[in-house]
């Protein structure tokens, strides 16, 4: 064997290889047709009853499969969708008028017995449906078909809020979403047909011409997912795609991108149960020692807002008087020496932990947190974590041995009621409560089970009486998502947009 | 070279694969418990229970591993609790992606690093060989993301020449391949100069070289010869890196590859689709390493690896 | 059995004898390595900033200063290279940082070269069923991801650093013990082996005074290679959100955390790398210089003008 020894020759194939690679680039002239979005990451599941996490639902949610109801964007009141009515007849009983002449994609129509089967379907024990956790409540709902196109659902309990419910829940076409094991290949009533789910690559969207609303404009969507913000923008400059979510504040800075608030609140609680964070003096005196207007267009967007409380204003039960923590070290210090000349051990380390990409920059915020609150004389040390071990401090129990801590949080209440809320976080028995008061926990009931004025107010002065008197997190901000859109798109992202990518609203220039 | 050796190591490593996935089995469930991931943070107790019930993870660990020796005997990886579909068709669906960008890049790499080495040890501290040892050892030591993303934004967004990321056509091949280019790139360099150093040096060849020997290329071909065999077994430890999947970059280039899957399993506890993905790459990884000593055997005919 | 003659006439043919050159001057002939020591140098005085007075001017936030640009030398010096998202200096983080990712590094590739190099020689040497046991425990760790050892490790025993290095040492272990094994399984069927082997030399001996040195520098090679590795690793794990995490400094943690600002503040993510590259790069010139320098037959290329040959 005497190989010939051809050092260039490798040099040419490999030349060779980049033109023709070149040659074959493809051609990124836009179809006119196409409308492609690149999200930050990939469903895991397009199950319809899978549709309680984010990165399943804003593909599905009203654009494959469709809900009852909807909760309005602007005010948090409930918008006819498949049913056109909706009554309370008995303390456990609503009663919903569906909307006639609407067919799936698989030309079934729609009837009493889908929304029946679906709502079932999303109760099985055996197919974990992710839905059923909070949105469905550990209330057992059964139904009852009152003719075609009216059904009753009926609550084990008394339960006032059953359409802010029903929101959740994506009704399926029954032949073609197996009882028994989940589907990957939905099929529903919605403005677009599922037609393919490439694994890794994209999923693909076409249009749904016997859609019994107005029709939508693009004839296909196609669906990618991308890890890095630098690389989804990069991808709407390079015409790849259309609209590129998630974008971090930083690269946000062209016309082409939108913000949009989106329902999310980030805060810090507080472990009310220790020393020394147990002293209201010094929980106020974290909260004084925050700085937020330096934190907004540095570390977060210059668009968030200063936060009041862990929900958004407009929620069906929140505050609309309650004001933001004003910066005042001096008055941090000071209260923090009144604590500390009472005998609490303010120079207790305190762990802050936080969760690895909770929101864009996540890390550097806690830092600058940390910096603010050991600049008043606290000792917190920052530990980021991901999320597996975050939940494990976030969820009762919390362990009796525990450091004293705080904790970074997010909650997005896009149900629109104060409900789904303020019981996990503030009842005593609440999983993720810190704080034990009967004050509020009978609030909290009088508000759960109430209606109208009585519920709004029974939560609002929950959400008061905290804030003022309990002062169990420190708020920080109502958060805002960017989205890239390019500009030949008509877009406005609005604030579901991270539950809901409302297809039907897009349009090409 | 015998069968019987080939069944030995065959059977070796066979117990070593069982070992590995004893150890996995055991070491994920240390890592705490998927519910809490997958079920809404306000789902109540209950709930909770009952999916762990359901997912088996109440029962003793000695009782799940049998529960997965009983399934793996019926060819049945699980399913995966987030894709709710089976674990082996999620794993098999990425791990080609993976095999032939890890092929592409150790091929060409290789090739490269022969001719860069070798031309480099010819003249051991000429300008070739002080110019290629550093390029190469820079490009060894550069973060791959750093790298990948740069790339992105000089070779798209700028210079708009190759699609920024994806799966596709030989254009989006490109950045890839090139980004994870340097590492093996540099690495082999450093070992095939370094032998061929060694094997230029050796006297016999040196006395040869020093009389003007009639055939340059014989010895040239001799001394390359004696290099391959540490660049196999640095390649090989670099295909197995490769094979374990390419993370960073399948997460920086949206590539439908198994280290992507892997670190959402990782992060998300989904213990079905991470036991059939360690299974699928171990499995890969023997079977570099058993072609590694044959690869050996063939190159090296003293080497007596059935001892 | 043209190898074992190779071997055995290995003293005919030594070149001229000169004086053996001081390491010094043997040095001074190696402008690259000389670099290098410099670059070491400076690496040395800022580890020890870093330890000392730059360690609060590190994690100094400054909002009103982020993202400053490098080299603007009319500011403050520490902001000669710039600052990060959060105005911090960069020359503070850099030198701090400078502890964290050496340590992790040698630490990481010390424990994982001897370990695996003993292992190696064991099984390269001894074969039979304890070699092959070494070999197919090193196959299994090579089969067990390095993520979802750091996961597992670091979610236990915490995110630490000493709990990085062993992870990294761990990852890193077969490598070495492959390599070794390949190579002293050739080098036993040498001639010279069998004679050591006829006076009557113990396996110690025959191991320790006449393979470990053939093998070593390869061996010492790789491990410089491989401190760039562990580097590069470190920021990678850091990226994935599996590595140390601030309020920690590392090298490689810098980098992973300046990616998100790569189209603003490219020097977020360049100091850093440039560090890591430079170091590691200085660490194999002096390897290479020092194989050589270290070298009997090789000394000569380092000695007189003629080096340049």
């Amino acid at each position: 064997m005497a190989p010939r020894f051809q050092p260039f020759g490798y040099a040419r194939i490999a030349a060779f290889a980049v033109v023709s690679c070149l040659l074959s680039c493809p051609n990124l002239a836009q179809a006119q047709n196409v409308l492609r979005v690149v999200l930050q990451e990939e469903p895991a599941s397009l199950d319809p009853c899978d549709t309680n996490h984010s990165a399943n639902s804003r593909l599905l949610r009203n654009n494959v499969t469709e809900t009852l109801v909807n909760v309005g964007a602007v005010e948090a009141v409930i918008e006819p969708n498949l049913a056109i009515s909706w009554e309370q007849t008995s303390p456990t009983t609503w009663r919903f008028k569906l909307r006639s002449g609407v067919r799936f994609h698989d030309g079934t129509p729609f009837t009493a017995a889908a929304v029946a089967a679906a709502l079932q379907r999303a109760q099985v024990e055996a197919l974990a449906c992710a839905i059923r956790g909070s949105k469905l409540g550990n209330n057992p709902y059964t139904t009852r078909i009152v003719d075609d196109l009216t059904i009753d659902i009926i609550g084990r309990d008394p339960d006032p809020i059953v359409p802010f419910r029903m929101a959740v829940v994506d009704i399926g076409a029954p032949g073609a979403t197996p009882a028994d094991r989940k589907t990957q290949e939905p099929v529903g009533t919605g403005p677009y047909k599922f037609e393919r789910w490439n694994r890794g690559r994209d999923v693909v969207f076409t249009l749904n011409d016997a859609y019994w609303g107005p029709k939508a404009a693009i004839p296909r969507v196609e669906f990618a997912w991308r890890g890095e913000s630098t690389v989804r923008a990069a991808m709407v400059t390079r015409n790849e795609a259309h609209l590129a979510f998630g974008i971090a504040p930083q690269d946000a800075t062209g016309p082409l991108d939108k913000t949009y608030l989106n329902a999310e609140v980030t805060f810090i609680r507080m472990d009310a149960e220790i020393p020394p964070l147990n002293d209201i003096r010094v929980r106020q005196a974290a909260n004084l020692a925050i700085d937020r207007d330096q934190l907004i267009g540095s570390v977060f967007h210059k668009s968030v807002t200063k936060a009041t409380q862990i929900v958004l204003p407009n929620v069906n039960g929140a505050s609309p008087d309650l004001t933001p923590w004003r910066y005042d070290p001096a008055a941090a210090r000071a209260l923090l020496a009144a604590a500390r000349a009472d005998g609490v051990p303010v120079n207790t380390e305190i762990v802050l932990y936080g969760r690895l990409g909770l929101y864009p920059n996540s890390t550097e915020s806690l830092e600058a947190i940390q910096a603010m609150l050991n600049a008043v004389g606290f000792r917190v040390r920052v530990e980021m974590m991901e999320t597996s071990a975050w939940l494990r401090r976030l969820l009762r129990p919390f362990g009796s041995d525990r450091p004293v801590s705080m904790l970074q949080s997010q909650h997005d209440n896009a149900q629109g009621d104060a409900v789904f809320s303020i019981g996990p976080r503030f009842r005593s028995n609440g999983n993720q409560a810190m704080i034990n008061d009967p004050l509020v926990d009978s609030l909290i009931d009088l508000g759960t089970r109430s209606t109208g004025t009585l519920r709004r107010n029974a939560f609002r002065l929950a959400f008061e009486y905290m804030e003022k008197d309990i002062v169990p997190y420190i708020p920080l901000f109502n958060m805002v998502g960017t989205v890239r859109v390019a500009a030949n798109v008509n877009y406005t992202p609005d604030v579901q947009a991270n539950n809901e990518i409302k297809l039907k609203t897009i349009t090409l220039r | 070279m015998s069968l019987t050796f080939f069944l030995r190591r065959l059977s070796f490593s066979f117990v070593a694969l069982g070992g590995l996935m004893v150890l996995v089995f055991v070491l994920v469930r240390l890592t705490g418990s998927p519910v809490d991931l997958f079920l809404p943070l306000d789902a109540n107790d209950a709930m909770r229970r009952a999916l762990a019930v359901r997912l088996g993870l109440e029962d003793p660990i000695y009782v799940q591993f049998a529960r997965w020796l009983a399934d793996i005997s019926r060819l049945d990886l699980g399913m995966s609790l987030w894709h709710s579909r089976p674990a082996a068709d999620v794993v098999f669906q990425a791990l080609p992606q993976t095999l032939l960008l890890g092929a592409v890049v150790l091929g060409l790499g290789s090739l490269a690093a022969i001719v860069v080495g070798a031309l480099a040890a010819f003249r051991p501290y000429g300008a070739f060989d002080r110019i290629a040892s550093a390029a190469s050892l820079m490009g060894a030591s550069i973060p791959d993301f750093w790298i990948g993303l740069m790339g992105i934004l000089v070779f798209s967004v700028s210079l708009g020449w190759l699609p920024t990321s994806g799966y596709g056509s030989p254009s989006y091949w490109v950045l890839p391949v090139a980004t994870l280019f340097f590492r093996p790139f540099g690495v082999l360099v450093q070992i095939v100069r370094g032998a061929m150093i060694a094997a230029l040096n050796a006297p016999y060849i040196r006395t040869a070289r020093a009389k003007g020997a009639a055939n340059r290329r014989v010895i040239f071909i001799h001394a390359l010869r004696n290099a391959l065999l540490p660049m196999i077994t640095v390649a090989g430890d670099l295909a197995v890196q490769l094979a374990g999947g390419v993370t960073v970059i399948e997460t920086v280039f949206g590539w439908p590859g198994i280290g992507k899957l892997m670190i959402d399993a990782i992060l998300q506890r989904d213990f079905a689709v991470l036991q059939a993905g360690i299974l699928a790459v171990a499995v890969v990884i023997f079977a570099i390493n058993i072609a590694i000593d044959f690869a050996y055997a063939a190159i090296d005919p003293r080497v007596r690896i059935d001892k | 059995m043209t190898a074992g003659i190779r071997d055995v006439n290995a003293f005919d043919d030594l070149p001229p004898v000169r004086p053996a050159p001081t390491l010094a001057a043997m040095l001074a002939r190696d402008p690259l390595a000389v670099g290098a020591c410099l670059w070491l140098l400076v690496v040395a005085t800022a580890l020890l900033a870093g330890q000392t007075f730059l360690a609060d001017d590190a994690v100094r936030i400054n909002l009103v200063a982020r993202n400053l640009a490098p080299f603007q030398f009319d500011a403050n010096w520490l902001n000669w290279l710039g600052t990060d998202s959060l105005g911090r200096s960069l020359v503070a983080r850099l030198s701090a940082g400078a502890g964290t990712a050496l340590a992790i590094a040698f630490a990481a590739v010390g424990a994982s070269l001897i370990l695996g190099t003993g292992l190696g020689l064991v099984a390269g040497y001894f074969g039979g069923f304890a070699g092959n046991l070494i070999l197919r425990i090193a196959d299994m760790i090579l089969g067990f991801p390095t993520l979802l050892l750091a996961l597992v490790v670091l979610y236990i025993f915490g995110p630490n650093i000493f709990n990085l290095i062993v992870v990294l040492a761990v990852t890193r272990v077969p490598a070495y013990i492959r390599v070794t094994n390949a190579e002293v399984i050739e080098i036993r069927e040498r001639l010279f082996v069998d004679a050591a082997r006829a006076l009557g030399a113990g396996h110690a001996r025959i191991v320790f005074a006449h393979i470990l040195p053939i093998v070593a520098p390869t061996l010492l090679t790789l491990a410089s290679l491989n401190l760039a590795m562990v580097m590069l690793i470190e920021a990678g794990l850091s990226f994935l959100g599996l590595g140390i995490q601030p309020p920690s400094i590392s090298w490689g943690l810098m980098v992973a955390q300046g990616r998100s600002h790569l189209a603003q503040a490219w020097w977020l993510t360049c100091m850093p790398g440039l560090a890591i590259m430079l170091t590691t790069m200085a660490f194999n010139l002096i390897a290479n210089w020092y194989r050589i320098a270290g070298d009997p037959q090789q000394r000569w290329r380092l000695a007189g003008s003629e080096a340049s040959k």
